[in-house]
């Protein structure tokens, strides 16, 4: 924890999250490689997000042979006026999973386990990828402009609440 | 004086939960401070930040353009709406 | 290269091969893309006074340089062809994901040609394109069965464009539909892929779109428009209550045509309008990369789905004179799933309506009456009984049965849900709009109507609006309309010239004066009347009782207001003057040399 949350109820699926994740990671946009997705029914317009839980699943790291999934301690910052503020205040301090890619040899276990589905492997290093919470600054939460109320958010739980003590 | 209902933006709503804001005012401007003074996200819904008037404005379905404007003399159960220079559609 | 993919993909149907050919980069840089872009190859692609049905012909499908990125409402397509319903250009915009999904495949275009031997589905995989025989399988679906299906046979995140039963049959308004609810909707280009035997384009690009060796600066930059100029109070009407909000002012205003145009007012409004759409909204949704989110989604009568916007719940509503939402409501459903353009149906369906309460000819359809109205848009779709008489269109059905005067067009393309007698500006804005009976190319009705800064009872300064408009304050012109409809960004953002400098500075990496904005726009604006009069497009007017003395409304709020003949012709006259045109409409020399038209009559 902390990890981003994507309201089925709130996202208008515009997928502007997306977009922002690959140009922020990929130097380009490149939604195919986003480390988030909204999940959209164009029929009946139902939704459902695709988020990392980081800590508060941790399949993949379970699941690693080569322990190439690693905790690391990451202070956020989330970029905009919005509703994360007023809950988490200005900056929250927790963990974040991110994959060392001299250890990782793409050999899919944490692709199969991963119970949202967003980890793969990236397309042109061959390795595995994953929100990593942009270093502090989750760009998903900055662009996800839902007028009203903020659809894609920070979510923080109790364990990251002792620890800002 | 009289009483007189804005109509709020879908969506939006009072403090206890309505969907207009209830003034008493003699004109539509009077109203419409009132309005704003309640709810100030209504300001930046009718004027500019430099206090110019870009929104239309409606007394019971017609514009207040078509009448004296912000003087147009209120009556009781008035209802007014705000509607942006939309286009399009 | 930085925005576009600089690659053009061309099929030909007839071979059913495709190959891929670079973007003219020097047209780019005039006309940038979009309909300035579409019009520069339409202009080389298609053969002058050539017949628009010709298998070589071809149907374009051209985006926007800022699709597939973070600049809201920018995901929009163009579709262009030479319109087989009025002879001219046709450019038609939709929104949803298919124009990205293109980017993000390696295409800023693609190019329609030839007629396959038989029905046929493209798929588009980045590079790899297919020819699928569409029978028994894809033929004869509706919309939404084709796109569920090409997302299970071909990809589950393919974006497809489609057409439904009406455009198998050519009808003349058959539309292309996207993500099930969005449609490139008038002008014939549905027809031409029914006789093309082209059912359905799928595809699916997993590559990206740059926008300099700095994403991180751009989305910073990007950040902070989206801040200051996207999510601001005047943007969210759209979000919260979106078109149907349309429908109670402009009928309290005289400009809804009702009952085939023969009132301004619609007695039944209050069933249709804002208020009842609201009580019947389930969720709101946005087209891709649009921050903003117009779409709203209704349930009533067992019918659910997104809309009617406002053109369908005034040319399916009021003009039929229909006010039962749920029978509204079915209406909309049923033209989305068959591919109809909801603005030309409604039209020939009250026009049906008019002719058999006068009685002329009895189509078994009174205004008002739900029974008939709801069987039209199969009939109509299938060509069968009335529906083979609808299919003729406005013109072509009143003059059949000697009363042309109740057709209510422009250039042959069905007039949408704005009556001038109410609005003296939109007739300006009719008469001159650059591919017919459309409202998309001058919005005088923001500011006459809406707005209420300008007074609609006169022409007094109005060609002047249609032509610059004040996109600072609110009504769009056309030099403006055909900026946005070149960068392509939606009408629900009210963008202004000086922000889409900034956002084109980005673009041609340098600094962008707004004159340069709005040379675009003109040069763009001048082209496609090159194009038209290269077609020979008749003269620009409007239904005479739209402005004649004797044509004014008996009833409703616009009763007794007339433009008049002469103050129409001469304000078309100052409108010429206004463009630097002669008074048959033709550019000048100077006109063309100073924006920098590259083609000449």
């Amino acid at each position: 924890m902390p990890h981003v949350m994507i309201s089925s109820k709130k996202c208008t699926g515009c997928h502007m999250c997306e977009l922002a994740c690959s140009a922020y990671h990929e130097n380009a946009y490149r939604p195919s490689v986003a480390r988030l997705y909204s999940e959209v029914n164009p029929t009946t317009g139902a939704i459902k997000g695709h988020t990392c839980l980081q800590t508060a699943c941790a399949k993949c790291q379970e699941a690693c042979p080569h322990d190439a999934i690693v905790t690391k301690e990451i202070t956020v910052r989330v970029k905009g006026d919005y509703p994360s503020k007023e809950k988490n205040g200005e900056v929250v301090k927790g963990y974040v999973l991110v994959v060392d890619e001299e250890k990782c040899t793409n050999c899919g276990e944490c692709y199969d386990v991963c119970p949202t589905n967003v980890i793969h492997e990236h397309p042109d290093r061959h390795v595995a990828f994953k929100c990593d919470l942009c270093d502090g600054e989750p760009q998903c939460i900055a662009f996800c402009q839902n007028p009203h109320v903020l659809a894609v958010d920070l979510k923080v739980d109790k364990k990251d609440k002792e620890l800002q003590a | 004086m009289a009483k007189a209902y804005l109509k709020l933006p879908v969506g939006m709503t009072t403090a206890d939960g309505r969907a207009e804001v209830e003034c008493d005012a003699a004109t539509v401007g009077e109203a419409l401070e009132q309005a704003i003074a309640l709810e100030p996200r209504m300001r930046l819904r009718i004027f500019r930040d430099d206090g110019r008037m870009y929104a239309g404005v409606f007394l019971n379905g017609r514009n207040i353009n078509a009448r004296e404007g912000l003087d147009t003399a209120l009556e009781d159960g008035d209802k007014m709406m705000v509607v942006p220079p939309l286009s399009g559609g | 290269m930085d925005f576009y993919k600089g690659r053009v993909l061309r099929i030909d149907l007839s071979a059913g091969t495709s190959a891929v050919e670079p973007l003219n980069m020097e047209w780019a840089q005039k006309y940038v893309g979009g309909k300035g872009l579409l019009l520069r190859y339409m202009w080389e692609e298609i053969a002058p006074k050539s017949d628009p049905w010709a298998p070589e012909n071809p149907v374009i499908l051209m985006t926007g340089p800022f699709a597939g990125t973070n600049v809201s409402t920018a995901s929009r397509l163009v579709v262009g062809c030479k319109s087989p319903q009025t002879g001219i250009l046709n450019d038609s915009y939709v929104g949803g994901s298919f124009a990205p999904e293109m980017k993000f495949a390696g295409y800023d275009a693609i190019i329609i040609k030839g007629e396959s031997p038989q029905p046929v589905v493209v798929t588009i995989k980045d590079d790899v394109v297919s020819f699928v025989p569409a029978e028994p399988k894809y033929w004869g679906l509706s919309t939404s069965e084709i796109e569920e299906a090409l997302r299970r046979d071909f990809d589950p995140n393919a974006k497809t464009l489609s057409i439904g039963p009406a455009g198998e049959k050519q009808i003349l308004w058959a539309c292309l539909s996207t993500d099930q609810y969005h449609k490139a909707g008038r002008g014939g280009h549905g027809a031409l892929w029914g006789r093309k035997n082209l059912k359905a384009i799928a595809i699916r690009g997993t590559g990206s779109v740059t926008v300099g060796d700095d994403a991180k600066a751009f989305l910073d930059d990007l950040y902070r428009i989206h801040s200051e100029y996207v999510l601001t109070e005047d943007n969210l009407w759209a979000n919260e209550e979106g078109t149907p909000v349309l429908a109670q002012i402009m009928s309290d205003a005289g400009v809804m045509p009702t009952r085939n145009w023969s009132s301004g007012t619609f007695d039944g409004v209050e069933g249709i309008n804002s208020d009842s759409f609201v009580k019947i909204r389930t969720k709101n949704r946005a087209c891709y990369q649009c921050a903003i989110g117009c779409r709203q989604f209704h349930e009533a009568g067992g019918v659910a789905g997104e809309g009617p916007e406002y053109e369908t719940i005034a040319l399916c509503g009021g003009n039929c004179g229909i006010g039962d939402i749920e029978a509204l409501m079915k209406f909309n459903a049923e033209c989305d799933e068959l591919g109809l353009d909801t603005i030309s149906t409604g039209s020939v369906v009250g026009l049906a309506m008019d002719l058999t309460e006068k009685g002329v000819k009895d189509f078994g359809l009174r205004f008002g009456e739900v029974e008939g109205y709801l069987k039209a848009p199969a009939l109509l779709a299938r060509g069968e009984g009335i529906g083979a008489d609808l299919a003729l269109g406005a013109r072509a059905l009143a003059t059949k049965y000697g009363h042309p005067e109740l057709a209510m067009e422009v250039k042959n393309m069905e007039l949408p849900g704005y009556d001038p007698r109410g609005a003296f500006g939109m007739s300006i804005g009719y008469a001159t709009s650059d591919r017919g009976g459309c409202h998309m190319r001058a919005y005088p009705i923001a500011d006459e109507i809406v707005g209420g800064t300008l007074p609609p009872d006169t022409l007094e300064g109005k060609a002047q609006k249609v032509v610059w408009g004040n996109p600072a304050e609110g009504m769009i012109g056309e030099n403006f309309s055909a900026v946005k409809f070149t960068g392509i960004w939606c009408d629900f953002w009210a963008i202004t010239p000086e922000q889409v400098a900034q956002l084109f500075k980005h673009l041609w990496k340098r600094e962008v004066a707004e004159d340069d904005v709005w040379k675009v726009g003109e040069r763009v604006w001048n082209l496609g009347r090159l194009y038209n009069l290269r077609e020979d497009v008749e003269p620009d007017d409007i239904p005479k009782k739209l402005y004649a003395e004797d044509g004014a409304h008996t009833t409703g709020a616009s009763a007794g207001r007339s433009i008049g003949t002469e103050t129409f012709k001469n304000a078309l006259q100052e409108f010429y003057q206004i463009r630097g045109w002669d008074e048959n409409g033709v550019p000048s020399e100077a006109k063309l040399a100073e924006l920098g038209v590259d083609v000449r009559l």
